[in-house]
């Protein structure tokens, strides 16, 4: 028994060391403890909206950047990974990969710190969740965060000064609009109207749809109420009016899993899904199991792969529309952070992070779909992003001193289906 | 020195220490500049896994083990948020709310306990109950809400970092030498041993099983209790997912630490902090060696394996179930 | 006089095995008739073509998972890693359909595989000698991990949602893995030794292994129809669903999910025999959750609440099956 109990004196003696050391250390991390790059505002001993402006253009340091995405895999993901290992020499960033859990704060908190614990000087995350303590933890570590793919709603309308105020916190690309700035619900109708004028013998003529919960994603109830609102203008003087099923709280609602075959008994006489959510994932399965696939087409958000054989004209040509957010909306957090990682600044920046919405990539015809196919999104080939990494670090403040925050935010605005090369 | 008896004794114990020794040898080497800062990420992560494993020793010790470990994390982390927040994220609500959360650890404990007991179920059918029953709770309770995510309007985290590191050690400690002084000197350690030994018996030699299951298993809620509320510490939120996994991880853990599943006499409570800190050395030296994401799963598995191997292989002439 | 009494022993078999279901379509149809989210245009969805369907379409995968849980744990093993062991063939299936384009392919492909990995599982569990519950959750941590090294980690998503290849996952099509599944099951059990050996080896090891039963060749067998099982499984759940590469045990969870049939299988089945007995109660299942499905309760907090209460009723009310039995025996014995 002696035995043991020395083997718990000796475990508990090394924890005693391990928080001494921890006590010592803290203090040291404010001296900057980060990597190779994160000669930041504590060493400077300036803050970020005190940083010198640089007339001339100065090389970029060697820094690793994490990305923690929302989910292993998928066509954004590999798309995003593939843009970012194509920019990673002329940036001079080393990228690392986690992921991020869509229900569990404490887990994602863990997986922030390992990225931390891994030498990372900024990171991209693409989840609002446990988002107050994960700011906490990069102020310790002297890390800086930014997103993309987010729109940060529970931060932004919760916890706006931990999050939004914090100097470590540079701001995020949203997955499309904000909900304060919903227009998904006109392209939707638009998508529509166009499908009818190509099909006057047999238009659409009533609709259903598919939302999101709104406490998750609240820009899909508005845009489906912009979308309604839409369609009541447009009967006002339509020869063939449209009907809209009006949300039915309990099928139309997915709760993150796919869409229940009862959608169809509950809907009998739809002939069109407007999913707002991910319909390639949740909506369009269900429609091959109930096989319905040939008779009701799908206007929807997100592309996964594999649509296209029933895009448009060809196969049954259920699916009239996707709609998704190019991955080169990761270069807004991305060269927000390099910045921050140099030290220096836009000259217009703004006092507090922001969140802004990003342009989205509408399909919504067979030309569409081609132009889409040619994306780098759909190929995962860098050379066919909109912006090359030269175009990139053009964009930033150490390499091009005439570089704006104006600029970076116009970028998010261009990236639409005509902007594909 | 070592005699090869001696060896043979402790083969487990040896390779239990052993899988330690190499997690903390590869953490020092590649931690690098980050060390202090990775120290302090490992006992914040290890903590909450320490406590529970240390709770969970009275169970694993009888041959039991509770499924619904997580599920009750998860909704007693809500319960702490929502009844704080409603009595104004007073210091009096924080107390308050663990007490809520406390009692009820311990009723379900008793429930685990008694109620497989009286139906003459195996326990992990309750604790499949209590699992599915927790499952449902936490999404009610959170669709109740309305939002994804719930925060605590309380400080219950200490501003400064040393100081909650501080806190955090000193749980680990306090729980540690409480588990250890009634696992070891008192007659809930030696009941629960002989339980997991052999039932009937323990049960004939004049001890009255069913009391010593409820007080084990309710020993049990009271480190899941206050588990919870240190992985509270951490976030200061809550969500449908919070504390998944955790029945298993802290299974992993156990089994790392050399605990046996079957329970009786070679339980030990030094299994519970081996094994969390391997556990959670392990994830945090996997990062930072950068293996790629893709492969961490794959060499956890094989490590795992391999330490099963050699802790839990046995030399009968039956295959053991 | 005979013939006569055999009859009646069928029939009160008959009776009693599809009392489970009747009582559960009686159920649910007076709670989703009494409930107006049940109605659409004044119809009852509960009472649709989309009853059969579903319950048919779902119960046939429950079927094929149960089966294979049950083949282990009526050898006394509980498998943990059947769940993985299915993703992870349901994976590599799936790929090889999408990129032949061939249901078939992707069905062989997910047999032979199965058999392979169930195989590995069984040999490791033999060779290190390591209680079947560690040994099994340290093959769910390796296959899960393989699911992310597989077909560069991408799971697989869209065979499920091409008609062309999703044939398994839909009437008719979904009968024939069921009824391969359900076939080698009854082999194994009633038309092979090792099944039988398995019997006597769950009963009493020591005293099977003493009179010479080889238990390793008998665990080894059994894994290979548990393969055949899986396989067939994986191609009708790839079929029905996306598949995404698991980790940290997620996969007994969705093992977890078919576990309930197979214990009240194996009671309903203590009226004939387990393996019409997991077929009953799959469907009886079935509806259960199609009528929660109109309630809108499908999914969700309720769902698990309600299948929470299920279990632990279940287990009290089959834990004293030895006093129905005896209380049966008796009742037979006065007549």
């Amino acid at each position: 028994m002696k035995k043991v109990i020395k083997k718990f004196a000796a475990i508990l003696l090394a924890g005693v060391m391990t928080v001494s050391m921890a006590a010592c250390g803290s203090s040291e991390s404010n001296k900057g403890t980060g990597g190779t790059g994160t000669q930041t505002e504590n060493t400077t001993g300036t803050g970020t909206s005190d940083a010198a402006e640089n007339t001339k253009s100065v090389e970029g340091k060697d820094c690793t950047i994490g990305v923690a995405f929302y989910q292993d895999t998928g066509l954004a993901v590999d798309a995003t990974k593939a843009y970012l290992e194509s920019m990673s020499d002329t940036l001079k960033v080393t990228f690392k990969y986690t992921v991020l859990t869509q229900t569990d704060e404490a887990a994602n908190l863990t997986k922030i710190q390992e990225l931390i614990s891994s030498g990372v000087d900024g990171i991209i995350c693409t989840m609002d969740l446990g988002m107050t303590s994960i700011i906490q933890e990069c102020e310790a570590a002297n890390v800086y965060i930014g997103g993309y793919l987010c729109d940060y709603n529970t931060s932004y309308t919760s916890a706006f000064d931990q999050v939004f105020k914090s100097k470590y916190f540079v701001g995020t690309a949203s997955d499309g609009q904000n909900p304060d700035d919903v227009t998904i619900g006109t392209t939707m109708f638009n998508s529509l109207v166009e499908y009818n004028k190509r099909n006057t013998e047999a238009p659409i003529t009533h609709v259903s749809m598919a939302v999101f919960p709104v406490w998750a994603f609240p820009s899909q109830q508005a845009g489906a109420d912009q979308f309604v609102a839409a369609v009541e203008e447009y009967n006002k003087t339509a020869e063939t009016p449209i009907t809209v099923d009006p949300l039915d709280e309990e099928t139309d609602v997915l709760a993150f899993s796919p869409m229940n075959t009862t959608y169809f008994s509950k809907h009998a006489d739809t002939q069109a899904i407007i999913s707002f959510a991910a319909g390639s994932a949740f909506v369009y399965p269900t429609m091959v199991q109930a096989g319905v696939d040939k008779d009701i087409k799908l206007f929807t958000t997100g592309f996964d792969g594999g649509e296209e054989a029933n895009f448009g004209t060809a196969g049954t040509g259920t699916y009239q529309q996707n709609m998704v957010t190019a991955v080169e909306s990761i270069n807004y957090p991305l060269v927000l952070l390099l910045n921050k990682i140099n030290g220096v600044t836009f000259s217009d920046q703004p006092e507090v992070a922001e969140r802004i919405s990003s342009s989205q990539i509408v399909i919504n015809s067979d030309e569409d779909l081609a132009k889409f196919q040619k994306s780098v999104y759909y190929t995962k080939a860098a050379t066919d992003a909109i912006y090359s990494p030269e175009d990139v670090l053009n964009m930033t403040a150490y390499a091009n001193p005439s570089a704006t925050y104006a600029n970076l935010r116009d970028m998010l605005a261009a990236l639409t289906i005509d902007d594909i090369k | 020195m070592f005699s090869t008896g001696f060896l043979k004794k402790h083969v487990y114990d040896l390779a239990a220490y052993a899988g330690l020794i190499a997690t903390f040898i590869l953490f020092l080497v590649f931690s690098g500049d980050k060390l202090t800062y990775n120290m302090t990420t490992v006992i914040q992560a290890g903590a909450v896994y320490a406590v529970i494993a240390l709770g969970a020793v009275f169970v694993y010790s009888m041959g039991y083990m509770d499924v619904s470990v997580g599920q009750q994390v998860g909704v007693y982390a809500i319960l702490i948020i929502l009844i704080t927040n409603r009595m104004g994220g007073t210091l009096a609500g924080v107390i308050i709310s663990f007490l809520v959360i406390l009692a009820i650890a311990m009723v379900c404990g008793a429930f685990n306990g008694a109620v497989a007991v009286w139906l003459k179920l195996p326990s992990i059918v309750t604790s499949l109950f209590l699992m599915f029953f927790f499952t449902g709770a936490q999404l009610l309770l959170m669709e109740s809400t309305g939002t994804n995510s719930i925060s605590i309007q309380a400080t219950i985290k200490p501003a400064d970092r040393n100081t909650y590191n501080l806190v955090l050690v000193a749980a680990i400690v306090i729980v540690t030498l409480a588990v250890t002084y009634f696992f070891r000197f008192s007659k809930l350690g030696k009941y629960t041993k002989g339980i997991g030994a052999n039932e009937i018996a323990t049960a004939q030699s004049g001890i009255n099983t069913l009391k010593w299951k409820v007080v084990a298993y309710m020993a049990f809620g009271i480190c899941v209790a206050i588990g919870t509320f240190i992985m509270l510490m951490r976030t200061g939120s809550a969500g449908k997912g919070t504390g998944s996994g955790y029945a298993m991880d802290i299974m992993i853990c156990l089994i790392l630490g050399g605990m046996p599943l079957s329970g009786g006499m070679k339980s030990k409570v030094s299994s519970a902090l081996i094994g969390t800190f391997t556990y959670v050395l392990l994830s945090n030296d996997l990062a930072t060696m950068g293996v790629s994401l893709n492969m961490i799963n794959f060499v956890k598995a094989v490590i795992f394996i391999g330490i099963i191997f050699v802790t839990c292989r046995k030399k009968d002439n039956v295959l053991p179930r | 006089m005979k013939n006569s009494s055999n009859g009646r022993t069928i029939l009160k078999k008959i009776i009693l095995s599809v009392i489970f279901p009747l009582l559960m379509f009686t159920v649910m149809l007076i709670i989703t008739a009494s409930n107006d989210k049940s109605y659409v245009n004044g119809k009852l969805i509960f009472l649709t073509t989309d009853l059969i369907k579903q319950v048919f379409i779902n119960s046939c995968m429950t079927v094929c998972v149960a089966m294979a849980i049950w083949l282990q744990l009526k050898n006394g093993r509980f498998d943990f890693s059947g769940g993985a062991s299915m993703i992870l063939t349901a994976i590599v299936a799936g790929n090889i359909g999408i990129q032949t384009q061939s249901p078939w392919v992707a069905l062989i492909i997910a047999v032979v595989l199965g058999v392979i990995l169930n195989c590995f599982t069984g040999f490791i569990y033999i060779v290190g000698k390591l209680p079947i519950i560690i040994c099994t959750i340290g093959m769910t941590l390796l296959y899960e991990s393989l699911t992310y090294l597989v077909f560069g980690g991408q799971g697989i998503r869209i065979f499920y949602s091409q008609a062309t290849t999703s044939i398994f996952g839909r009437m008719p099509g979904v009968l024939f893995p069921t009824a391969l599944a359900v076939a080698a099951f009854v082999i194994y059990s009633y038309f092979t030794s090792a099944g039988r050996k398995g019997k006597i080896l769950s009963n009493n090891q020591r005293a099977g292994v003493n009179i010479g039963i080889n238990e390793k060749k008998n665990v080894f067998i059994s894994y290979i129809f548990t393969g055949i099982i899986i396989g067939l499984a994986a191609i009708v759940y790839v079929s029905q669903n996306e598949v995404k590469p698991q980790s940290g045990l997620a996969t007994s969870g969705i093992l977890f999910s078919y576990i309930v049939p197979v214990f009240m299988g194996t009671f309903i089945g203590l009226a004939s025999l387990d393996v019409v007995g997991i077929i009953i109660a799959a469907i009886g299942m079935e509806i259960m959750n199609y009528g929660l499905n109109c309630l809108n309760l499908g999914a969700g907090g309720w769902q698990q609440i309600i299948m929470g209460i299920f279990v632990l009723a279940f287990y009290a009310f089959s834990a004293q099956t030895d006093k129905i039995e005896i209380f049966l025996a008796r009742f037979q014995a006065k007549r």
